[in-house]
């Protein structure tokens, strides 16, 4: 009886010690090779994660190899990154006001270098940042309806401009939601949600325009043929011809057309500060016949080529059956806004948490969460139309943003 | 009682030596046990023998066995056993005495060098059950019963809370296995963490009915510490008769059910302008044979208490608005004289409402409220229509009303400032007022049919009908929708069969059988596409089945080997089917969360004397979860998918010694993991990067302890009662976030707390005070991440009780 008594107790004793040892700790021992070329946002939350991470990625890295979380740092759910010069800036969303600078490393890697925190309200809504030169920023704080101007060099705040007036919201409530930003010819296009319900916008697209010398705004201009002018910086471009296009992404489809509500792209032209009446590109009406079913639901994320060419996604409805993680549901698109017209591009179908695009020289990059072919970063050459059947890296989770160091 | 309490002080002094060598034998086991989890072996001639209860036939540990006219004895250990070695050659009378038992006297005669065995059963003693006392040590045949099942249990015996003024939750935190994570004070939102599963995967019962409502408008908290008679904690299996669903965790509140007539009034005063008190009063109407309890309980607290800011540097933040408010009642009919060993009828009354404190924003308007009321008959009969027939019913109709009020135009700055607000309220992007139904019905049927001596045959039938109806006229004004007053049913049915058998004395198994069905049907609202009024016609039906087996095996002298394993499902609640119509998706097609759990456990018990005792136990145990529900956000809006899986193994010990009558020590120690079992990323083939590791915000060790003294007339005098206890707790690091790079920013901090608290009782225990200060260095306490804890508390409570101890 002794023996089968101490044979039980080495038992659970044995099994305590391979518990201990039975799980795998961190797997990625990624090595630097060199500066780094991008910096990944990459969000967990479909992993059951309340974290994302920023991971410095280097040029060899960039073909067909895997981002390594090793030289990754750990930030809140969500995040989206603006580059400057050797500068990455990590906007924390609602999670944070708090502005966090990153500087470059040679060995590959990224190093906390300055913050700045824009508001004691940490919902704030840290999304758009919009950098001049190296002495002058500007941040949109969505919910509080407040652009932060600062000096990203000294990361000090130089001034707040203060948008909830009545006069710069539709129906006179004082809050606009300032979102994606744009500079020309001195002056900040700033475009806002006028949020209902996140995500819903109230009717209509509007943009506050802000002169730049003395960072006062002087200018609200609404349209209605369009809602929810921008969500991201990389929603309004200036073309060769300085024309300013913004997307218009009306509440990402979900209040019926019926209710008013049309996603598409308007237009500023060169040396005016109204919406261009002549141009509407109407995705919500519109049919196009290389997408499933002809229709889109909305029309989201850009990055602007050239000559009017633009890359988007689209999310088309007659793939989706209301599973939002297994549904694939977005095309990556080519979007000519001279001529008003929608490609999709030969690369896979992604959902509607990973949908980033950023530009490396010719290269589109197109952050995709496929059924078959992978998570991460694939490629479609804007010059020859060549496109990755494979992630030219591969990434952990959603992508949600890409900062490219020129 | 006092008679009964000196006289046995003076028996005790007669026994001092035997009882300081058996402690010696304590010492050397709880080393042997510690290292190596040797035997402790009895022996010798003289008389041997088990004894059990005659009701099952169950071993009846702590059972007294005295030669009559001496001072010699021996108490039963866990598997009923007990020896008298060494006795002379002679005639005795060795008397058997239990507590709640009644007692027997068996004569002997010994012829020189041979041992006699004297196996016995008793019959339980309802008078003596009223009078229990506190002078013996011995554990009561509940506990013991529940503790010696083949599944892993904890339990808290009610009488060591019935004067301290905390929380459940607090005295909970302390056992193996379980970890509260809180994120505020009183009143707050608190998640029970057992073995790393939490929120609807930890099913909480009081008395046996489930307790968790939808809205979580009432929660474990708020059943009141001193009506509480014993806390049972189920780790990983859940025995059949429960009936509910789950992955194998469940917490079962069981309160107080004297037989006899009391009173009791107490009030407790604590730190951030905490109060709670109450009232209950039990009488006996002898014409109607009719018991009648009432109660009537009240809770308030301000929670004002300055924490820093986890989201702006140097920013510190007076909560200031944070107060919890509650009234509870009860009224039951116990009717004494009918066919029925039980015939009860209980109607309890809930209302509560709490403001909601801001950490990231300064929320300052919006606040919750409920009310809930309850129609809970109970009967139970043995040998209900033939002898062989043992039945229990319970049944349970409530209705509860749930409110959110969250309008403001406005959003505030911890400056004091204010902004306008882009949408209305502060908590999400519209305005709620909103008025949400909820009728639920249930019943537990649970037949228990004796085939033989050591044969049961159990069917248990568990029913449960819910219907909800949501209401927010201002959500729907605001969003020019007209969601409200549609309403969705779901049902479940529980059945399981169940063989409990006992095998050549020393093995009991427990094989279970059992179907889930569940269906829902109704009414519900397809947000998919915002201002869409299409409405979804649910109507969807499934059935599982599941499966358990739990054994137990005295395998030597006062230790026992538990196995289980099971094959279980939680169906999904109603709210997680059909959503809030507000920002939560419905998804009819979510299947039920599945588990495969094993439990491998060992026990020691043994008494040395009646006050003397050591306990250990051990488990390791290993639980496969697939399917686990998940809410998932796109686009603003959220929905449950079936998207977890995890693998979650562990092991814990427990070491509890009541030295003396006075000493009593514990300390346990868990160490488990979650691990994250999901081979790709959901809705993709590609391989994903947290396979393996362990699952974010759970804890993964930690260690309690405890000190305990008690002593009667400690200041001289009579009747006086008291007691000093210190406890303590270590729990270790955790992270937010996967462990997937090498610096990681977010972590639970590692931490140690320390409690220490006094009781004084004067009266015969008519009359208690106590005080207790948790967190007595007032360390910085965190069990979620960001949301700081209120640091050192102090709580002072007064009882004035008739209730028989």
């Amino acid at each position: 009886m002794k023996k089968a008594n101490l044979a039980v107790g080495m038992m659970l004793t044995a099994a305590a010690s391979c518990f201990v040892a039975c799980d795998k700790e961190n797997p990625d021992g990624g090595k630097t090779t060199g500066k780094a070329k991008l910096v990944l946002a990459c969000d967990m939350a479909v992993n059951g994660s309340d974290v994302g991470y920023l991971i410095p990625v280097t040029e060899d890295e960039l073909k067909g190899g895997t981002a390594a979380l090793s030289r990754a740092h750990e930030v809140y759910s969500n995040p989206y990154v603006e580059r400057w010069k050797n500068w990455v800036f990590h906007l924390p969303t609602f999670n944070e006001s708090t502005l966090y600078r990153y500087a470059r490393q040679d060995d590959g890697t990224l190093v906390q270098d300055g913050s700045a925190l824009l508001s004691s309200n940490a919902g704030a809504g840290l999304f758009n940042m919009l950098i001049l030169s190296d002495t002058k920023a500007y941040v949109s704080l969505t919910l509080i309806n407040k652009i932060v101007v600062l000096n990203p060099s000294t990361m000090t705040v130089t001034k707040e401009i203060d948008l909830a007036k009545p006069e710069f919201s539709f129906d006179g409530e004082a809050t606009p939601n300032p979102a994606g930003m744009v500079y020309r010819d001195g002056k900040v296009f700033v475009g806002c949600f006028e949020l209902a319900d996140m995500p819903v916008c109230n009717n209509g697209a509007y943009v506050i325009v802000i002169d730049e010398a003395t960072d006062t705004p002087e200018k609200f201009i609404s349209d209605a043929r369009a809602t929810s002018a921008s969500f991201f910086d990389n929603e309004m471009f200036v073309d060769e011809k300085g024309d300013i296009y913004i997307t218009c992404w009306a509440s990402y489809g979900y209040v019926p057309a019926e209710y008013g509500q049309k996603g598409g792209f308007l237009r500023i032209k060169k040396g005016q500060t109204d919406f261009d009446p002549d141009y509407f590109f109407n995705i919500t009406d519109g049919n196009f016949p290389d997408i499933e079913g002809g229709k889109l639901q909305y029309v989201a994320s850009m990055e602007y080529a050239d000559n009017g060419i633009a890359y988007a996604f689209g999310m088309c409805p007659a793939f989706s059956t209301g599973d939002w993680v297994n549904d694939k549901t977005h095309y990556s698109l080519k979007i000519d806004w001279y001529n008003q017209t929608i490609t999709p591009l030969p690369l896979p179908l992604t959902n509607g948490y990973s949908c980033s695009i950023s530009k490396l020289g010719d290269e589109i990059l197109f952050g995709l969460t496929t059924t078959s072919n992978g998570t991460g970063l694939f490629s479609y050459n804007h010059r020859t139309g060549e496109a990755s059947v494979a992630p030219i890296l591969n990434a952990p989770g959603t992508i949600a943003d890409v900062a490219v160091f020129e | 009682m006092n008679t009964h309490m000196n006289t046995q002080a003076k028996t005790d002094r007669k026994v001092g030596s035997r009882a300081r060598a058996a402690q010696r034998r304590a010492l050397r086991s709880l080393a042997v046990t510690a290292a190596a989890c040797l035997p402790l072996l009895a022996g010798g001639q003289g008389v041997t023998g088990r004894v059990a209860g005659c009701a099952d036939y169950r071993p009846l540990a702590g059972v007294s066995v005295r030669v009559d006219g001496t001072n010699v004895g021996a108490v039963t250990g866990s598997d009923g056993r007990y020896s008298l070695p060494e006795l002379e050659a002679g005639s005795y009378k060795l008397v058997f005495s239990f507590t709640g038992m009644k007692s027997e006297a068996k004569a002997v005669n010994l012829t020189a060098g041979k041992t006699r065995t004297v196996n016995l059963c008793m019959e339980e003693d309802m008078v003596a059950l009223s009078e229990v006392t506190v002078e013996a040590r011995r554990e009561r045949k509940e506990l013991t019963e529940a503790r010696q099942q083949g599944v892993p249990v904890s339990m808290i015996d009610g009488k060591m809370l019935a004067g301290r003024g905390t929380s459940i939750a607090e005295v909970i935190n302390h056992q193996t296995g379980v970890k509260l994570r809180r994120v505020g004070a009183v009143g707050s939102e608190t998640k029970v963490n057992v073995r790393g599963l939490e929120g609807n995967r930890v099913q909480i019962y009081m008395d046996g009915k489930p307790l968790n409502t939808p809205d979580g408008s009432f929660n474990i908290n708020d059943i009141p510490l001193q009506y509480i008679d014993r806390i049972e904690i189920y780790k990983g299996i859940v025995p059949p008769e429960f009936g509910g669903d789950g992955l194998g965790s469940a917490i079962n509140v069981v309160t107080i059910d004297a037989e006899e007539a009391f009173y009791d009034i107490s009030y407790s005063i604590g730190s951030y302008g905490a109060h709670e008190g109450g009232v209950l009063y039990k009488h006996y109407f002898p014409k109607s044979k009719m018991m009648m309890t009432t109660m009537y309980g009240f809770g308030y607290a301000e929670n004002d208490y300055t924490m820093e800011s986890p989201y702006v540097e140097g920013l510190t933040i007076k909560r200031d608005h944070d107060r919890f408010r509650k009234h509870l009642g009860a009224v039951t009919f116990d009717f004494r004289n009918t066919y029925f060993d039980e015939c009860e009828v209980e109607i309890p009354f809930f209302y509560s409402d709490r403001q909601l404190q801001g950490i990231r924003t300064d929320i300052q308007h919006a606040e919750t409220s409920g009310w809930m009321t309850v129609f809970t008959p109970k009967l139970t009969k043995e040998h209900f229509l033939t002898d062989r027939l043992d039945m229990r019913f319970y049944g349970f109709a409530g209705y509860s009303v749930a409110h959110l009020n969250d309008t403001s135009s406005y959003l505030y700055n911890f400056d004091g400032t204010r902004l306008p607000n882009s949408y209305r309220g502060e908590l999400g992007s519209i305005p709620n007022l909103s008025n949400d139904k909820l009728q639920d019905y249930r019943y537990t049927l649970n037949l228990k049919y004796r085939l033989s001596e050591h044969t049961r045959v159990n069917l248990n039938n568990d029913f449960r009908f819910v219907t909800t109806e949501f209401n927010d006229p201002e959500a729907d004004r605001y969003k020019q929708t007209n969601f409200s007053g549609y309403s969705a049913n779901v049902t479940g049915v529980i059945t399981s069969l169940n063989i409990e058998q006992r095998l050549w004395n020393r093995l009991t198994t427990l094989l279970t059988a059992r179907n889930y069905f569940y269906g829902v049907k109704g009414q519900t609202v397809d947000l998919t596409y915002g201002m869409s009024t299409d409405v979804i016609h649910a109507n969807e039906r499934k059935s599982v089945w599941g499966y358990s087996l739990a054994a137990k095996y005295d395998f030597a002298p006062s230790w026992l080997l538990k196995l289980a394993m099971e094959h279980n499902y939680r169906l999904p609640r109603s709210e997680e089917l059909l959503g809030d119509r507000v920002k939560i998706v419905s998804n009819t097609r979510l299947r039920p969360e599945q588990a495969d759990n094993f439990n491998l456990g060992v026990m020691f018990d043994r008494y040395y004397n009646n006050f003397s005792r050591l306990q250990f136990e051990s488990n390791v145990y290993l639980m496969n979860v697939t399917d686990m529900m998940m809410l998932r956000s796109s686009n603003g809006f959220l929905s449950n998918y079936n998207l977890g899986k995890a693998q979650l193994y562990g092991a814990d010990a427990e070491l509890k010694w009541d030295v003396n009558r006075e000493w009593f020590v514990m300390l346990n120690a868990t160490y488990q993991k979650s691990i994250d079992r999901m081979r790709y990323m959901p809705g993709s083939n590609t391989p994903s990067v947290t396979y393996g590791l362990q699952m974010p915000h759970i804890p993964i060790f930690f260690v309690n302890w405890s000190a305990d003294y008690r002593r009667d007339n400690l200041f001289g005098g009579r009747g006086q009662y008291s007691r000093f206890y210190y406890e303590g707790g270590y729990t270790d690091k955790y992270y937010y976030g996967y462990s997937l790079t090498p610096t990681q920013s977010y972590a639970i901090p590692k931490s140690v707390v320390h409690t220490v608290g006094t009781e004084y009782a004067i009266l015969n225990r008519r009359v208690l005070f106590s005080l207790e200060c948790h967190n007595i260095f007032d360390t910085k306490e965190l069990t979620n991440l960001n949301y700081p804890l209120a640091g050192r508390t102090v709580q002072a409570k007064v009882r004035i009780t008739t209730l028989k101890w």
